[in-house]
């Protein structure tokens, strides 16, 4: 890094307006979108130049490929026009497969190639460290070395965008970019390359290249988003990894109190880091005319597992859904398995003829979160964390008819307050469980956790061992505070779902509206956890 | 009404911004800044009014500690400050001399040479060190060119707003009530009533003997640290550049074995600064001669109490008005009646120090609320000469 250009550092604000300044002040409407693709150069060549090479390669790559799959399609759509006449359906038939089995080589190819580049910066020292331990326990002289790597800045994100963008040319849901620096900025749009949204090119692209031009409600929209942003990530989550990462640094050491406490606590992290670092980067992008997806819809309010995954890291959900599930769902594969299940005696009962119809996605859905687990990181606990979900998922749907038996039997109303409360508290308990997961420093150590949350809970010693982890009383109070505001904030929202809060806020007076952000702005100032005094975190899925 | 809606849109943008950079300023420089009698002393200089001081001692904690102007003024008619800051490095000297040379134009302006004694260039990164000067050093062309030239560029901001390094501080109050009232009070009053000067009422107990007496016999020397000597050669070359008025001293210390090397490096430094041709006073070998009492006169080894002080202070004085030829300008009355204020604060000081050290209590004694309330107690009336 040549200098930090961290989202929540001055230095980013300031490069912000100077971009700012540049693109609504450049004369030529037509490549406005140049002074953001300088901006997303100039960003990464900051944070990760020496890296730069491997973006640069999945850009050309991407751009190249998708060129060529578009290439094929155009000579065969205009080959069939031509020989409409000659040929009868079976022949056109035939060729249509065949051009068919020609794009799927080429975007393989494409995948291949990228997802490889990934997978082995990502994973080879894991793939190598788990194959020597395995060949070691059979006594197997043979080790494979493990390697230096260090994972390109933003890699899992520009890869999945760039991948998703190559499928949808190939299914022909998107045109090709025809020039090759549009897509590089697509790849490389500098809001999003820490840690997303993965966004979808007919979604994003052309918001990027279109000349906006400087909107007051817009910009102002954009900055209370991003302050924010740095209200979640620099009061509640990095003030919260003062003391998770304490516990990180000595894990095995606690008990059962201080990691329930941790996990607990790592909930509301995790939450307020990542949301906040995609408040930042929305926020952002708004400033320039640009609306992203939004990655979060108040996922702890999900009142079961599979809701808790579409409102959570929603741009990763919906990758997967479009460019993995459905794929899998409703492959020949799984189809004909599901079918076959159908015509067995078991299929014929009623929790066969059940099994046998959810049985497509219900394994898709397993597939899905082991590889979400996989994209978390190289560790067996993060196959542990994936395999966790994707298993409640699976046994969710599968015995869903079964849930639903049980409540119609006690008469439960659904709409209950309480019965919704209880649904909500059910679901955090199973995400808190897959948290544990990631906070471990290993799979043992997470098993460990577990049996300790019924074991090893000790009140005095809990508090004990708390009170050395680096908060002192005020950082609670001021922990509890903020997360009371985002949680107020989040119930408001929820209660408001067709419109958002900032649009809210419009429609109050303008001394309330001033009040508002002043307090907000002032909060961020003076407790915000940023400088050198502290060793401020990085965004947890800047990692990812 | 478009253009009315944009003048009202600009209006209220710019008081929000005008609001959250003034709040910001305020806590920067009351509530959340790391204040004590550093800040105190090097915020009292800038309040100075420009071009009204004869001197300016510029150093570490070994010339705050070892000239009271209060006392020079009494005694010998001529204002002077101390523009100092506890272990400061080399560069805050160069930056000091800078900001003299931008705020006034004294008749002299003198160096205490700690800062180019050390054997090493280890205080140099001292980020305690640096930050206890720099962050107390308002926004300049001489602060921004040490800023550009010395931070690592991801700390850049912390020196030019330091409230980014310690807006954290909010979790030290109530204890730091009395440093925000001190820093208050002293900008309703408008004037540092010590000038700079601060101690420790207390008396050393060493614990090796003392080698003061046989220092004017000893004539050995040792390189400088070869850092700090182009740091040295820089000031003077700059001195030089601005035709500037500038004596190097060495105020008086408790010399033993541990501490000889310095006393050595003191002597190449003599050697050095005179060739260029400005004049070096080591005092650490004439402390006999200035009636230095090892057994009385220091609160550790490093620094003299009040009872040093003054006897350095009158010596000091003496070579600054007699052998350097000092012009002291004419003051107005209302600079009159501050320093007659300073006179009375300090020899209250002194009193109060005395007291405490009779009766065996250290206290630090400096510009705060808790030192200035409790000097109302002590007569202000000039010291008698047996207090030497």
């Amino acid at each position: 890094m040549l200098f930090n250009l961290s989202y929540t550092t001055l230095n980013f604000l300031f490069f912000v307006l100077l971009t700012m300044l540049l693109y609504f002040l450049f004369p030529v409407k037509k490549y406005k979108w140049t002074i953001l693709l300088a901006a997303s150069v100039f960003f990464y060549a900051v944070m990760g130049y020496k890296y730069a090479f491997f973006i640069l390669f999945t850009s050309l790559s991407t751009y190249l490929i998708a060129l060529w799959i578009e290439r094929v399609s155009a000579k065969s759509k205009k080959l069939l026009k031509e020989k409409k006449k000659e040929w009868d359906r079976d022949q056109k038939k035939k060729y249509k497969n065949k051009i068919k089995t020609q794009k799927r080589l080429i975007m393989t190819l494409a995948l291949l190639i990228n997802f490889g580049i990934l997978a082995f910066l990502k994973y080879y020292n894991f793939f190598a460290g788990s194959l020597n331990d395995l060949l070691g326990s059979f006594s197997i002289g043979f080790s494979m070395p493990t390697l230096n790597l260090i994972l390109p800045l933003g890699i899992s994100f520009y890869t999945f965008q760039s991948m998703g963008y190559i499928v949808d040319v190939y299914r022909e849901k998107t045109k090709a970019q025809h020039n090759p620096f549009k897509l590089m900025l697509f790849v490389s749009f500098f809001p999003q390359i820490i840690q997303g949204p993965i966004s979808i090119y007919d979604q994003l692209a052309e918001q990027l290249f279109e000349p906006h031009a400087f909107n007051f409600t817009r910009m102002k929209h954009g900055m209370e988003l991003i302050v924010w942003g740095f209200f979640k990530k620099l009061i509640i989550a990095d003030r919260a990894y003062i003391l998770i990462g304490a516990v990180e640094k000595d894990y095995g050491s606690f008990g059962g109190t201080t990691l329930t406490f941790t996990i607990l606590l790592y909930a509301i992290q995790l939450y307020a880091d990542f949301s906040g670092g995609i408040d930042i980067s929305r926020g952002v992008a708004q400033i320039f005319g640009i609306d992203m997806i939004d990655n979060f819809k108040r996922p702890y309010f999900s009142k079961s597992i599979n809701e808790y995954w579409r409102r959570w890291h929603i741009s990763l959900g919906g990758w997967m859904k479009n460019y993995v599930f459905y794929p899998l769902a409703m492959s020949n594969a799984f189809i004909t398995a599901s079918k076959k299940m159908k015509g067995t005696r078991f299929g014929k009962t009623a929790a066969g003829a059940h099994i046998s119809k959810v049985l497509p996605t219900s394994i898709a859905s397993l597939i899905v979160f082991l590889l979400v687990g996989i994209w978390h990181g190289a560790d067996w606990k993060y196959v542990a964390f994936g395999l966790w979900n994707g298993v409640i998922i699976m046994l969710s749907i599968i015995m869903q008819p079964l849930f639903d038996g049980v409540v119609d039997k006690l008469h439960i109303n659904r709409k209950n307050p309480f019965f919704i409360a209880f649904q909500i508290f059910r679901t955090l308990l199973v995400v808190l469980v897959g948290y544990v997961f990631d906070v471990a420093p290993s799979f043992e150590q997470g098993m460990r956790t577990i049996v300790l949350f019924f074991t090893g809970q000790n009140i005095n010693t809990g508090i004990e061992e708390i009170s050395k982890l680096g908060l002192i009383p005020q950082d609670y109070f001021v922990l509890i505070i903020a997360s009371i505001v985002v949680l107020v904030a989040s119930i408001i929202q929820e209660r408001h779902q067709d419109t958002d809060i900032r649009t809210m806020l419009d429609n109050t007076h303008f001394t309330v509206r001033f009040a508002v952000l002043y307090i907000a702005v002032m909060a961020v100032v003076i407790f915000g956890i940023y400088g050198s005094g502290y060793n401020a975190a990085d965004f947890v899925y800047m990692q990812f | 009404m478009k253009f009315r809606n944009y003048v009202s849109r600009t209006v209220k943008v710019s008081v929000f911004l005008l609001l959250v950079m003034v709040s910001c300023l305020i806590l920067q420089h009351y509530f959340l800044r790391n204040m004590d009698h550093n800040s105190l002393r090097v915020d009292g200089f800038y309040q100075e009014e420009r071009n009204s001081l004869d001197v300016v001692f510029i150093g570490a904690s070994d010339i705050y500690t070892s000239f009271m102007p209060g006392r020079a003024y009494e005694q010998y008619g001529f204002t002077s400050y101390l523009l100092a800051s506890e272990s400061i490095p080399s560069e805050g000297v160069k930056t000091a001399v800078k900001e003299v040379v931008r705020t006034q134009h004294p008749g002299m302006i003198v160096i205490e040479a700690n800062a180019f004694l050390y054997g090493s260039d280890k205080n140099e990164s001292d980020q305690a060190h640096i930050h206890k000067f720099f962050d107390n050093v308002p926004l300049s062309f001489n602060k921004l060119e040490y800023i550009q030239k010395n931070v690592p560029i991801d700390e850049k901001w912390e020196y030019m707003f330091p409230l980014i390094k310690y807006h954290s501080l909010w979790t030290e109050y109530p204890d730091r009530l009395h440093m925000m009232a001190s820093n208050f009070t002293l900008d309703i009053r408008g004037f540092n009533y010590l000038k700079g000067f601060s101690t420790t009422a207390q008396i050393h107990k060493p614990k090796k003997a003392s080698l003061n007496s046989k220092l004017s016999e000893m004539n050995e020397t040792k390189e400088l640290e070869p850092f700090l000597k182009k740091q040295l050669t820089e000031l003077l070359d700059y001195c030089d550049e601005q035709k500037l008025k500038v004596v190097f001293v060495r105020a008086p210390h408790y010399v033993t074995t541990d501490t000889l090397d310095r006393v050595k490096r003191s002597n190449k430094m003599a050697e050095f600064v005179n060739s260029r041709g400005y004049h070096y006073y080591t005092f650490e070998a004439d402390a006999p001669r200035i009636g230095i009492d090892d057994k009385r006169d220091f609160y550790n080894s490093d620094h003299m109490n009040v009872y040093g002080a003054l006897k350095f202070t009158d010596y000091l004085a003496e070579k600054i008005l007699y052998r350097e030829g000092l012009e002291v300008d004419p003051l107005n009355d209302a600079q009159i009646e501050m320093w007659s204020d300073t006179v009375k604060k300090t020899n209250q000081l002194y009193r109060y120090c005395d007291d405490l050290m009779t009766n065996g209590n250290d206290l630090g004694a400096q510009e705060d609320v808790l030192t200035l309330t409790s000097l109302d107690n002590y007569s202000s009336a000039p010291l008698e000469v047996n207090s030497k």
